[in-house]
Order: structure tokens, then C-alpha cells, then sequence
């Protein structure tokens, strides 16, 4: 029996495409209220791992539950208590970002004019007043994550699924996000686990950080362990991500049909 | 670089984009080969039949005649360009996206675009159409008249091309300016039906003046300003005036089309060299003012669950929205509306004799039944295929699933009412069969719902993904296509079924207004089932496999 003092607890997620396993024991626990950092090269299974606990696929075998639920055996009740932003933001494009806000509130449940009246409040929060009635269709990269994330958050879930969230946006809007994040977790409870690229930014955000590699979940100090040889025992978590990443890869100089 | 080269790329990438198009869809590849043979045969019977009927018409009746043919040349032309993919193998010009980093000047655009127009099946099914009166000219030695036949089909594909091409030029643009299709989709499909109601007299008395002049006295002597500056009308004078041995008729209205042309051509060439596209227009005004930022959220209130009738009201509205601001639902209507076109040129098609192989009218009338039924059933049979990129977006909702189905049937049948509903109904008064339109309004719910019930149970075991971000198009793999014809013969074969029972009488009314809700419920409870059990599946199929 899982405790409810874990936001999120997955247990041996075994997941595979074709031949490989992407997921091959994956286990994390999240108390509720934590921030947690999950790092790994690309095409670790970073997004995988994340849509397996939203119950948006099924792995193979393992123990997954989410806010209290099961996300095996109820995956639909599940939504109404996770809020997610995925890599590929996934917005309805003709929609104006207000329509968007006040629809997503509306299908988790909020009354048209309560859905309203916090989409305009997320808006001006991150600075998408102004744009409010213009179609997605014409945001640039950064507006659509930031019109995402407040899909993400009008229906106050308890937890947040972060993928790669701060992708093309700007500097000041990442930090105002970070804050956000904090405030979240720090003043409301909610448990979030994020993925970037940005090392700097999940080490400053996080109160844990681990890595995904080879399909397992692996703790800092056990990843730091394994490279200690060849990084020293004072590498930064950037270094240590490079020194996972390019393992048994020979780095190259200049392109050779470049002459 | 030598000033053809650029032009032969263009045409080779145009040519390449056509070919990406067909192999990508096997609908279109079949039907454009079934459709191209078959117009093919049609064109040169037609073409036959006119040569036959001008060993003894006199010069007024010849006129008129090959005035006739000539139009409905420009019509296969028109559908032709609206249809890429279908009739072209030229396919659309390429992306401005991708020509820009290239160093293509204006000029040798429109060069490639002229000669896209030129060379394409439609020109060719043109060219196929007047070879028999051709030939028959060069025997009987009216080379000049042959010649000027030639030269005035050419002509003719290159004004309908260049028309075509830049009205569907302009609509993409005003299109992107506005990012609204309901108001350009409403403008084109009003246009379309305006025209197909209000021309159709006025056309079957220009083909065929005695009939019309029955019905419509003031139109039997018509030789209006329009009539005799259209391209049709001056083309068929001069080979008839070069029958004639009349050279200078000849060559003055063979000047007259030569510079109509000339005059379209400058007009392409001016849009094509305006200084600022009007893409850009809608991105120059600016965005983010500072100022608004709240340090924190304001503590938001807690989940009010007011049951299922609010999440369905939303879904119902935003479905509609999207469907009717996705190009998805615009390419629908341009197909429609290029279905009306080749309607409305059915119409316009002289009568040539009993045997259908000459008939191109009821060819016409037959692909434009078939197409828009096929394109209907692709959103019944595929509902959540449009959601292709978003669908766990969708399905990451807590909505119960058997309102989310209800809720997507529910905007689909609203605007295939009004769509089908609006285009029976005009149909019916163009053919004068005004009386039919109440009956036909009638059954219509009836029979959407019965498909509506076959698409729940069809879209949750066959989910296929339609892609909507390149504002294209697929059709279902070759695999679904033998699953939707069992559909349609499926459908056809319950309202078989059902016709007995749905008479006057208000019991039988009843009962088959139960049935089919019966029917319809019982699709929902099975299709909500299923979805359950397979959701994850298809946000995988939906989604790419990501």
C-alpha cells in the first residue's frame, strides 16, 4: 500500500519501443510538495517516463500512483488532479489564449465564469494580456509554453508534470516561472517533477535532482560515484550530465567533408 | 545560370510535390487515374460529337456550339486547378517559406507558373477535346481556322489557370491575414451556391438559345458586353470566322483574346512583385507591455464539479469552433465548393446525344455526389482523427468519455446539418424541385444520426491519424478504404431497412425515431466502453507514437 504522503510513487516501470527498453525498472517516490529534477541525454525516456505517470500509455509492467490514484486502473479520474506541459506544447492553435484558458478550466469542471476569470488572471500573471484575444496560431515559441502552462495550472492541480517547460521562453519569463514553481511548492503543496536541459536552473529549483539513464533512475550521488574517476569529486551537475551524455561517445572536431 | 534553369527547378519541385502528394494518398492517386481516363474518353467523345455536328451547323449554331464546349473545358480546367492532386499533376506553387532563401526572381515564377498552367492534364484533357474538330478542319483544309482553334484553347487554359490559381492565391492570403476560415469559408460557399442558383438560366440560354427562349424571351436574342468578350465566345468566333474564310473576324477575335491574356498576365505579374506580402500584415503590431505581472497567484477556490452538462456545453462549442477554424474544415468546404463548380458547369454542358460516354454532365453529376459523401465519412468514421497532435490534450480531461463522444457528435451533426442541409436545399430549388427541400430536411437527422452511430463504434476500433498542421489532408490508409466502403453499403443497407417504417404515420414516426435513438445510444455506450479500454492506444496512434 502506498502512503498518501507521496505526491507521486512509481514502482519497476518496464516500457519499450520496438526491441529496446526505454523504461527498464524505473522507480521515484515524490513527497507531496517536492520539486523534483529529472535529467538524462536526449532520448533517455525523459517524456516517456512522464506520459507513463500521467497514464497517457501503459508500460509493460509496474506500479504507478499519482495523487492519490491509481493511474493503471483509472487513468480518467487521474486528470482532474494533475496539471501537465509537455514538450510538444499541445494547444488548440485556433483558439484565442483566453478560449483556450476558459476552455480547459470548463473541461476540468469550472463554472464558465470562474474559468474566465482566472484565465485572465494567469494571463496577466505571464504577461499575455495583451495577446489574450489573438489566435495560438500566431504565438511564438515561448508564448504557446506560457499559454500551456496556464492550461496547466486553472484547474489548481496538486500535481505538475513539467517537460523541457522553459524551451524558447525569455529570460524574464523563466524567472518569473521559477518563482512561480516555488511558490507552488513552497506555500501550496503541490508536487512537481520537471525535466530540462537546463542544469543551472534545476540544481538552483530542486530539492532533488536524478538521472535517467539506461531506463533506471539513478540518484546524484550514485551517478556521481560512477564518474567520480573522471570528474573529480567538486563537477557540476552540467558536467556530470556532459560525462553521462557523451558515454563511450568520442567527441569530434570540425566536419570532415569541410575542407 | 541561364534564366530556364530556375524555371525548370520550380517545375520539377512542383511536379515532385504532386508526386509526394499521390503516393502519401491513394484515394487521390486511384480516383485521379480512374477520373483522367475517364474524362479523357469523355472529352474526345464530346469532341467527336461537336465535329460531327459541324459538318452541317450553320456559322450561329457552330458558334454557339463550340462556345458550349469550350466552356465546359474551362470548367474541367478550373476543377482541375482547385483540385491538386486530383486533375494536376503540377500541384500548387511551392511555399514562399522555401522559395525565399533562393535566389528566384518574381518574373521566373510567373514563367513557371504559366507553364504549369500549360502543361498540365487539364490543358491536355483541352487539347484532347478539340483534336477531333482539328482534324476535321485540316481535311477539309481550314488550316487557319485549325490553328486558330488550337491557339484559342491554350489561350483559354492559360486565362481559366492563371484566374483560378490566383483567386485560390488571394483566398490563402486573406486567409493568413485574418486567421478566420468561417468568414472566408462562409463567403466562398455563399458565392458558390449565389452562382450555381443565379446563372444556370442565363448559361442554358447562351448554349441553347431556342430552349431558353421558352422560359426566358428576353434571353434569346442575349449577346450582351458579356457574352461577347468572354474567351470562349471570341475564340469559337475566330474559328468559325476562319471557316468562313472571314480572316480579319479571325484575327480580331483572336487579338481580343490574345490581349485578354495579355491583361491577366499583367495583373499576376503585379500581385506578383507587390512589395509586402499581406502575410506579414497581421504579425507588425506589437505584443507584451509590462506591468501586469502579479508577484503571486491569487489563492485559487477549490473544484466546483457541476456534473457533466458544462464540460459537454464546452466541448460542444470549442469542437465547432475548431472545426470550423481549422483548414481542415476549409479544405472540406473548397472541396464543396469546387463539387458546386463542377455542378454548376454540368449544367452548363450542351446536350450531345444520348450515348453517357459523350455526356461529361453526367459524369460531373456523379463525382460531385460521390466526393463530398466520401469526405463526410472520413470525419463520421474518424472523429477523433482530427484531434491528430492533440489527443492527449483531449483525453486529458476527466470529462466521462460517453459525454465526450456525445459532445463531439453533437458539433459534428450541427455542422454537417447545416452543410448538407444548406447544399440539398439549394440544390433542389437549382433543379427546380423546390417542393423536395422540406422532406429532405426531414430526413436528414435521421439518417446523420444512423451514420453518426456507425462512425462512434467505427472511430474507436479504426482511429487514424489526419494531420492538420501543413493545413493538408491524408486519407486512410489503403486498409480503411475497403472498411469505408462496407460502411457506406452498411448505412445504405439499414436505411433500407428502416424506409419501411419511417412513412407519415406518426406511430411509425415514433417507432423510428426510438430506433434510431436506440441505435445511436447503444453506439455511445459501446464506443465510451471501448475508448476506455483503449485510449492510451490511440493517443499513441493519434499522437505519432510518442
Amino acid at each position: 500500500m502506498v502512503s498518501n504522503d507521496y505526491g507521486i510513487f512509481a514502482n519497476e516501470l518496464v516500457y519499450g519501443y520496438g526491441s529496446g527498453l526505454v523504461l527498464n525498472g524505473a522507480t521515484v517516490a515524490l513527497k507531496q510538495g517536492e520539486l523534483y529534477g529529472l535529467l538524462g541525454k536526449n532520448g533517455a525516456g525523459k517524456s516517456t517516463f512522464i506520459r507513463a505517470l500521467c497514464g497517457f500509455m501503459k508500460p509493460a509492467s509496474g506500479e504507478i500512483v499519482v495523487a492519490g490514484v491509481d493511474v493503471m486502473k483509472d487513468p480518467v479520474s487521474l486528470r482532474r488532479h494533475i496539471g501537465v506541459v509537455s514538450e510538444d506544447v499541445e494547444v488548440y492553435e485556433k483558439l484565442t489564449a483566453v478560449e483556450f484558458l476558459v476552455f480547459a478550466g470548463q473541461m476540468h469542471g469550472l463554472a464558465a465564469k470562474e474559468a474566465r476569470a482566472r484565465a485572465n488572471e494567469l494571463l496577466a500573471m505571464l504577461e499575455l494580456s495583451a495577446a489574450a484575444d489573438r489566435a495560438i496560431h500566431g504565438f511564438s515559441l515561448g508564448m504557446k509554453k506560457k499559454t500551456a502552462f496556464a492550461a496547466a495550472l486553472i484547474h489548481t492541480p496538486s500535481v505538475l508534470f513539467l517537460d523541457e517547460p522553459f524551451n524558447g521562453v525569455d529570460a524574464a519569463s523563466v524567472r518569473e516561472l521559477c518563482n512561480l514553481l516555488l511558490w507552488l511548492t513552497s506555500e501550496r503543496g503541490v508536487t512537481i517533477l520537471l525535466t530540462s536541459h537546463v542544469t543551472e536552473m534545476i540544481q538552483r529549483l530542486c530539492t532533488r535532482v536524478e538521472f535517467l539513464i539506461d531506463g533506471k533512475i539513478v540518484n546524484e550521488e550514485t551517478a556521481r560515484d560512477r564518474y567520480e574517476e573522471s570528474l573529480g569529486h567538486n563537477a557540476s551537475l552540467e558536467d556530470l550530465l556532459i560525462a553521462i551524455s557523451i558515454e563511450g561517445n568520442a567527441t569530434r572536431q570540425g566536419i570532415g567533408f569541410w575542407s | 545560370m541561364s534564366f530556364w534553369q530556375p524555371i525548370g527547378v520550380l517545375l520539377a519541385l512542383r511536379f515532385a510535390m504532386a508526386k509526394t502528394e499521390f503516393k502519401n494518398n491513394p484515394t487521390a492517386q486511384l480516383g485521379s487515374i480512374l477520373m483522367t481516363l475517364t474524362l479523357a474518353v469523355s472529352a474526345n467523345g464530346m469532341g467527336r460529337a461537336l465535329a460531327h455536328e459541324w459538318r452541317r451547323a450553320s456559322p450561329a449554331v457552330a458558334v454557339t456550339s463550340l462556345e458550349g464546349v469550350l466552356m465546359v473545358v474551362a470548367g474541367v480546367l478550373a476543377v482541375g486547378c482547385l483540385m491538386p492532386g486530383m486533375l494536376s499533376m503540377m500541384g500548387g506553387l511551392p511555399p514562399e517559406a522555401i522559395l525565399k532563401p533562393f535566389s528566384i526572381t518574381r518574373l521566373e515564377r510567373l514563367c513557371a507558373e504559366l507553364l504549369a498552367c500549360l502543361l498540365d492534364i487539364p490543358t491536355v484533357l483541352a487539347i484532347l477535346t478539340v483534336q477531333p474538330l482539328c482534324v476535321q478542319l485540316m481535311h477539309a483544309n481550314h488550316f487557319a481556322a485549325a490553328i486558330a482553334l488550337l491557339t484559342g484553347t491554350l489561350l483559354i487554359a492559360l486565362i481559366t489557370g492563371l484566374c483560378i490559381r490566383g483567386a485560390a492565391y488571394l483566398g490563402s492570403e486573406v486567409m493568413r491575414r485574418f486567421h478566420r476560415a468561417v468568414e472566408v469559408s462562409l463567403v466562398t460557399t455563399l458565392l458558390f451556391v449565389a452562382v450555381s442558383i443565379a446563372m444556370p438560366p442565363a448559361f442554358a440560354a447562351l448554349t441553347n438559345p431556342k430552349v431558353a427562349g421558352a422560359n426566358h424571351p428576353n434571353l434569346q436574342s442575349e449577346t450582351g458586353p458579356f457574352r461577347t468578350i468572354s474567351p470562349m465566345h471570341l475564340a469559337s468566333s475566330c474559328v468559325v470566322s476562319a471557316r468562313g474564310g472571314d480572316n480579319t473576324d479571325a484575327a480580331e477575335s483572336l487579338c481580343m483574346l490574345a490581349l485578354e491574356a495579355a491583361c491577366l498576365l499583367g495583373a499576376a505579374a503585379c500581385i506578383s512583385c507587390r512589395p509586402a506580402p499581406l502575410a506579414n500584415i497581421g504579425n507588425r503590431s506589437g505584443f507584451g507591455t509590462a506591468g501586469t505581472y502579479k508577484r503571486n497567484i491569487r489563492q485559487m477556490g477549490a473544484l466546483r464539479m457541476p456534473g457533466n452538462r458544462l464540460q459537454l456545453c464546452a466541448l460542444f462549442v470549442t469542437d465547432l469552433k475548431l472545426m470550423l477554424r481549422e483548414p481542415l474544415l476549409f479544405i472540406g468546404l473548397r472541396r464543396p465548393a469546387a463539387i458546386i463548380l463542377v455542378g454548376f458547369f454540368a449544367l452548363l454542358a450542351p446536350d450531345l446525344g444520348q450515348n453517357p460516354v459523350y455526356s461529361v454532365k453526367e459524369i460531373l453529376c456523379l463525382t460531385a455526389t460521390i466526393y463530398p459523401f466520401l469526405w463526410q465519412l472520413q470525419l463520421l468514421c474518424n472523429r477523433f482523427g482530427a484531434d491528430a497532435g492533440k489527443a492527449a490534450l483531449l483525453f486529458g480531461f476527466s470529462l466521462n468519455r460517453h459525454w465526450l463522444i456525445v459532445g463531439k457528435n453533437i458539433s459534428l451533426f450541427t455542422m454537417l446539418m447545416v452543410i448538407n442541409g444548406g447544399s440539398l436545399a439549394s440544390l433542389a430549388a437549382v433543379v427546380g424541385s423546390s417542393h423536395a427541400i422540406g422532406p429532405i430536411l426531414l430526413r436528414l437527422p435521421t439518417i446523420l444520426i444512423l451514420a453518426t452511430a456507425v462512425g462512434n463504434v467505427v472511430s474507436v476500433l479504426l482511429p487514424f491519424s489526419i494531420p492538420r498542421s501543413n493545413g493538408k489532408e491524408e486519407d486512410p490508409p489503403n486498409t480503411l478504404l475497403g472498411t469505408y466502403a462496407g460502411i457506406i453499403a452498411g448505412i445504405a443497407l439499414l436505411m433500407e431497412c428502416m424506409m419501411p417504417i419511417t412513412g407519415d404515420a406518426a406511430l411509425t414516426h415514433l417507432q423510428s425515431v426510438v430506433l434510431v435513438l436506440g441505435l445511436y445510444t447503444a453506439s455511445v455506450l459501446f464506443a465510451a466502453r471501448k475508448l476506455m479500454q483503449t485510449e492510451r492506444a490511440m493517443i499513441g496512434i493519434l499522437d505519432g507514437g510518442r
